[in-house]
């Protein structure tokens, strides 16, 4: 007969083995704390949160596609054509003058670029039959050279500045602080409670541990991917919404660095790249990892050139050990 | 005393707690061929695997030429002069025939590079050796499947063989080109080299060789020259065992509504006009060796492939699309022949794998899924099934038994308690204790009212567990008999 | 329905085949009505220079390809060595400056420095055939780790190439500027080992089928790091050509550049799914093809964003026809 001191044992043993980025992200909690100057300020403290947020949002999309054994490059594209057109809205269209509309229009078509680009995604993979790697790697470029056109077009200035003030709540502008991270929250929320209770979660996961065995079952595998396509397009649009708000311009470069830092949160955070494993908990400790990683960074004075190798030696270490743990022993 | 060739002692070999060899003992003599001969499942392929280097023994001795004998690899085989002509070809499609033949190693030039020129003619003499219709350097991908046979065969000749193994070679061979190979194998002869020809087409066998060993389930059964045997007496011993099975009874009635109709299938001229109709209630078998083209048309039935004509009624209801979605949705069901692959997500736990077809049926408006209902319906198909699985949300399905495995698929799709029922191999790798249970399963859902489709390659399962049996062969059905008519040897006569 | 699939499939097999040509044809019509400049012999000259360097790394991409891999890295890579031979001219020392100088001298550190793309290219290689890990993904992570390597020596600002790089980059024999010459020997070395030597074949066959290869006795692992070396190795030339090109390494020199190589070797007929495809005339068509867009659209004025999109819609076409044909798994 166990006891339970022991099952308890047991069961912290299973959570490590199965996320080996939780002791990570606790040790380097602690060495921040103690040696990254500044990081324990409450301005610091704060900026960490509100970087988490966006990158939590278009992180939690792209674990939908990661889940089924594809990536998606151009959800950071979507953030920069969504930053522009939804900056335009409101600063420069006809709608400029009243926010009361514009707002609500530009958040529309942020989250509506962000839904199209899914979907034009999902069309290519699942009708064109193309890899995701590349249909979406082709969908950035058009997105973005877009992006970048639309913008210069509009305005003289690189960014699209003169947004009206109530937007910037969605940012946590002053007090209103918690508002991405609440949007964040929500997001990830709804992302876990569609993977783990849905049926749509379900389907996911099949289909990314064996397409054709989850079609023959009768499960919709084109127009899963279809959906889950869409979704990693439109929360890239959300994430757009509170990027923007926070840097209060519209920015052509906004989505620039962005895509290292998110497949990297995904990665690292566990969900395998072949498909079928992981989740959007294992994303949510990926991206406290590497903005954390981030921001001490920042502070230490690193440039983003040393980030950058640290992120690409991080992608390598992680896809080695989640092969090395979970292929060998058998489990694939 | 002929010089033996190669000689097995007691090779035994089991595949997850089934015993697939019992105990073999052959020689095979130089410069002779040797037919082997037995139903499918009978062990051809393993022993021959096992001879190939393929899979290794699990216990027994082997002896090349008088030498002890083990390979590591099909590549070691090779080296020591054993050569496998498979039935799936090992050729490449985008290269040309020359390529194709030395792609094991090329002829070069002293600096290295391909000597084209003594590639083309000695590709040359081996086309021309063959009268095959290419130059060396046609194209492979533009070949038909019999002459690619006849490139895989001269590419196993080229090299220093002493004993050549041949796996249904002339399934895909024109007249023309079955002459060629028989002539062939006959210089072989000449030439010393021994031959193990597997083949079902037993007036070839008769033709070609000198002896002849009968296999069935895993045994030799007889082995003797040629000349000893009748076309008759032969089939006897294939097939001929005693009710190693038993299968359960049970009282049902078959209705008279046809809940599955098919009407004239074709499919990419492996499957060509076939038509069936199961009533509800009634147990129909499918007999045919490998390549009959049965799997081909539980495929197009339930919409995995698409066929290319004729027309599927499930329930009365003329399907004009078909797609295992839609099936599902008339309540039919398909348990494939390759469960590893098509039937199961073998990395997952035993819970995601039962739920995968019922899932849909189990969610509310929202789309979330009922869990307590999910859990329910799962423990009760492990109870009713015996899956033998200790912790079913945690053990991954690829940790289980061969048998179990299959009820795991049995229970994914019976708890949508299908009205039609079609089963590719449903015991195929499973241990005689979940075969009852199995069958029981199958008889039971028949009696309520369930048509059911059985595709086998064991005759014994069909006999007894079937109301009516139809036989397949070349993509044609060949022989419909009830019950009452059911004769072993009249089965595998319309089957070869 | 299967007449129509026939038809749409002969459509198909004539457009793969022959569209890039048609394509071409096309292309050069339309920019000489658009710009009368655009068919003289001094910009159809400058289209040949233009393309060579990139079409060097397109050839190792093909060999990359051709084994259903992909190393999305190039442009990245293409980067860093260019910033190290930058690097070096800034060191300010002596000897170093004299080697650069010197003919012999620039040429061993150029060997050098393709030396260190082979390498890269090596560890590719090894981390997808050993690890088994998908091949997007290494290449992503090492092109990111190029790049921040490059960054920080370069310290993101813009570094100038050895004089007699730019040069030699720049020059002529007679009236062919030197880089087609170098292009064409690339072409004529690294096709002959493709169709005429036991590793090309071995790497067709690869590519057609992993596991009939194993069965065949082709070593399958180290024909595949070998493809992803040889990718290296002629990126790093590549690269090095362009920057001498050029003149300078600014922070941005290579980004995207792998959309390039890819697209032009998927349009001269390389399949991303392994087992098909050519360097001549394949490669070589593909590269011309892409640089003639560029090149028409810059004698059109065109506005800088439309080069973006023009690629990002180039891949599309050209890998949604291959894949149509090809018709990969679902992922």
């Amino acid at each position: 007969m166990r006891n339970p001191g022991e099952n308890h044992e047991r069961k912290v043993l299973w959570m490590l083995r199965d996320m080996p980025i939780l002791p990570l992200l606790v040790g380097s909690f602690l060495l921040a704390i103690a040696f990254v100057p500044h990081f324990c300020t409450v301005y610091n403290l704060k900026n960490y949160l509100l970087q988490s947020a966006d990158l939590l949002i278009i992180s939690c999309g792209l674990t939908f596609v990661v889940l089924n054994g594809g990536i998606d490059f151009s959800v950071t594209s979507v953030l920069t054509l969504g930053s522009v057109l939804g900056a335009y809205i409101m600063a420069l269209s006809p709608l400029a003058g009243s926010p009361a509309l514009s707002i609500p229009v530009a958040i529309l078509a942020m989250m509506a670029v962000g839904l199209l680009v899914g979907l034009v995604n999902g069309l290519s993979v699942t009708r064109l039959r193309m890899p995701s790697f590349v249909a979406t790697l082709a969908t950035q470029l058009i997105v973005l050279g877009l992006a970048v056109q639309f913008a210069s077009l509009v305005s003289d200035t690189a960014s699209i500045a003169g947004l009206p003030e109530a937007f910037f709540v969605l940012g946590g502008e002053g007090r209103y602080f918690f508002v991405p991270i609440l949007i964040a929250f929500s997001v990830w929320l709804f992302s876990h409670w569609l993977l783990a209770r849905t049926i749509f979660g379900k389907r996911v996961y099949a289909i990314g541990v064996n397409p054709k065995a989850s079609f023959i079952s009768g499960v919709p595998v084109k127009k899963t991917i279809v959906q889950l396509m869409i979704i990693s397009g439109l929360f890239a649009g959300i994430a757009s919404i509170v990027a923007t708000a926070r840097n209060q311009v519209g920015m052509p470069s906004l989505g620039d660095k962005m895509f290292l830092t998110t497949i990297a949160s995904v990665i690292v955070g566990g969900t395998s790249t072949s498909g079928g494993f992981g989740g959007v908990g294992k994303t949510l400790l990926g991206v406290l990892f590497i903005t954390l990683l981030n921001n001490a960074m920042n502070l230490l004075g690193v440039g983003w050139e040393v980030i950058m190798i640290v992120l690409g030696a991080l992608i390598v270490v992680s896809a080695a050990g989640e092969y090395l743990l979970n292929h060998r022993q058998g489990r694939v | 005393m002929a010089n033996v060739a190669l000689q097995l002692s007691d090779v035994r070999k089991a595949f997850t707690g089934v015993q697939v060899l019992h105990g073999i003992n052959l020689d095979l003599r130089a410069g002779e061929a040797l037919g082997l001969v037995g139903e499918n499942g009978a062990g051809k392929s393993t022993l021959m695997n096992i001879i190939g280097g393929v899979i290794a023994m699990d216990s027994g001795r082997m002896s090349l030429f008088g030498e002890p004998y083990d390979p590591r690899s099909p590549l070691s085989a090779t080296e020591l002069g054993i050569a496998f002509v498979h039935q799936e070809l090992n050729l490449f499609a985008n290269l040309t025939v020359a390529e194709n033949l030395f792609i094991a190693g090329f002829p070069k030039t002293w600096f290295g590079a391909i000597d084209r020129r003594a590639m083309r003619r000695k590709a040359s003499e081996c086309i021309a050796r063959f009268s095959l219709p290419v130059t060396p350097e046609t194209k492979v991908e533009s070949l038909s499947v019999g002459i690619r046979q006849m490139i895989e065969i001269s590419r196993a000749l080229m090299r220093n063989t002493r004993i050549m193994i041949f796996d249904e070679p002339t399934t895909s061979l024109s007249k023309r080109e079955k002459e060629k190979l028989f002539k062939t194998i006959n210089e072989l002869k000449e030439r010393g080299i021994s031959i193990v020809y597997i083949s079902h087409i037993l007036e070839d066998v008769f033709r070609l060789c000198d002896r002849i060993t009968v296999l069935r389930d895993g045994r030799i059964i007889a082995t003797a020259p040629a000349a000893d045997f009748s076309e008759s007496q032969l089939i006897k011993s294939m097939v001929g065992r005693e009710m190693t099975h038993l299968y359960p009874t049970v009282e049902k009635a078959i209705g008279s509504t046809v809940l599955l109709e098919a009407s004239r299938i074709s499919w990419q001229g492996i499957v060509k006009d076939v038509s069936l109709k199961i009533r509800e209630g009634e147990i129909v078998g499918i007999y045919g060796l490998m390549g009959a083209g049965r799997t081909e048309l539980a495929k197009v039935l339930f919409g995995v492939e698409q066929l290319d004509k004729g027309e599927v009624t499930m329930n009365g209801v003329k399907l004009a699309r078909l797609s295992p979605e839609i099936c599902i949705r008339e309540q039919a069901a398909f348990i494939t022949e390759d469960r590893f692959n098509e039937g199961l997500l073998s990395t997952k736990p035993v819970d995601d794998n039962l739920d995968l077809v019922k899932m849909a049926d189990l969610q509310n408006r929202m789309g979330v899924v009922n869990v307590g209902e999910r859990n329910r319906l799962n423990q009760q198909a492990i109870r009713d099934l015996q899956i033998k699985v200790s912790d079913s949300k945690r053990q991954l399905v690829n940790s289980l038994s061969g048998g179990n495995q299959q009820k795991v698929v049995f229970g994914k799709w019976v708890m949508k308690k299908p009205r039609i029922l079609i089963l590719d191999e449903p015991t195929r790798g499973v241990d005689v204790g979940a075969k009852f249970e199995i069958y029981t399963i199958i008889l039971n859902l028949a009696k309520s009212g369930s048509a059911i489709l059985i595709i086998s390659s064991e005759i014994e399962e069909l006999i007894g567990t079937c109301d009516r049996m139809l036989v397949m062969k070349h993509g044609v059905v060949t022989g419909d008999m009830p019950k009452s008519e059911f004769d072993r040897e009249k089965i595998l006569g319309l089957a070869l | 329905m299967k007449a129509n699939q026939h038809l749409g499939n002969a459509l198909l097999l004539l457009l793969t085949k022959h569209g890039v040509y048609a394509a071409l044809l096309t292309l050069v019509i339309l920019f000489s009505l658009a710009n009368r400049q655009f068919c003289t012999s001094d910009n159809l000259l400058l289209i040949l220079q233009q393309a060579s360097p990139m079409g060097i790394a397109v050839v190792g991409m093909v060999f990359v390809l051709l084994v259903a891999g992909i190393d999305i890295s190039v442009g990245r890579s293409m980067f860093l060595i260019s910033t190290v031979i930058g690097f070096l001219g800034t060191i300010g020392n002596d000897v170093l400056g004299a080697w650069l100088n010197h003919s012999w001298g620039l040429a061993l550190i150029l060997g050098l420095v393709v030396v260190m793309g082979g390498m890269i290219g090596l560890l590719n290689g090894v981390l997808v055939a050993r690890w088994h890990m998908l091949p997007f993904i290494v290449t992503l992570a090492t092109g990111s780790i190029m790049r921040g390597v490059g960054l920080k020596l370069s310290g993101s600002a813009s570094l100038n190439v050895p004089p007699k790089l730019v040069t030699l980059a720049n020059g002529r024999v007679g009236f062919i500027p030197i880089v087609v010459v170098v292009f064409v020997v690339v072409v004529v070395i690294f096709d002959y080992v493709l169709r005429h030597t036991q590793y090309g074949r071995h790497l067709m066959a690869i590519g057609a089928s992993a596991k009939n290869a194993n069965r065949a006795g082709i070593k399958v692992n180290r024909n595949l790091v070998i493809a992803y070396v040889v990718c290296g190795v002629l990126g790093a030339v590549g690269g090095i050509l362009s920057a001498g090109q050029i003149g300078s390494v600014a922070a941005g020199f290579g980004e995207g550049n792998e959309f390039i190589v890819i697209s032009a070797a998927v349009l001269g007929g390389t399949s991303l799914f392994g087992g098909k495809g050519s360097i001549f005339p394949g490669a070589v068509i593909g590269i011309i093809l892409i640089t003639t867009i560029m090149n028409g659209l810059a004698m059109m004025n065109a506005s800088p964003f439309i080069y973006t999109i023009a690629k990002g819609l180039v891949i599309f076409f050209a890998i949604a026809l291959d894949s149509i044909r090809y018709r990969g798994e679902l992922r």
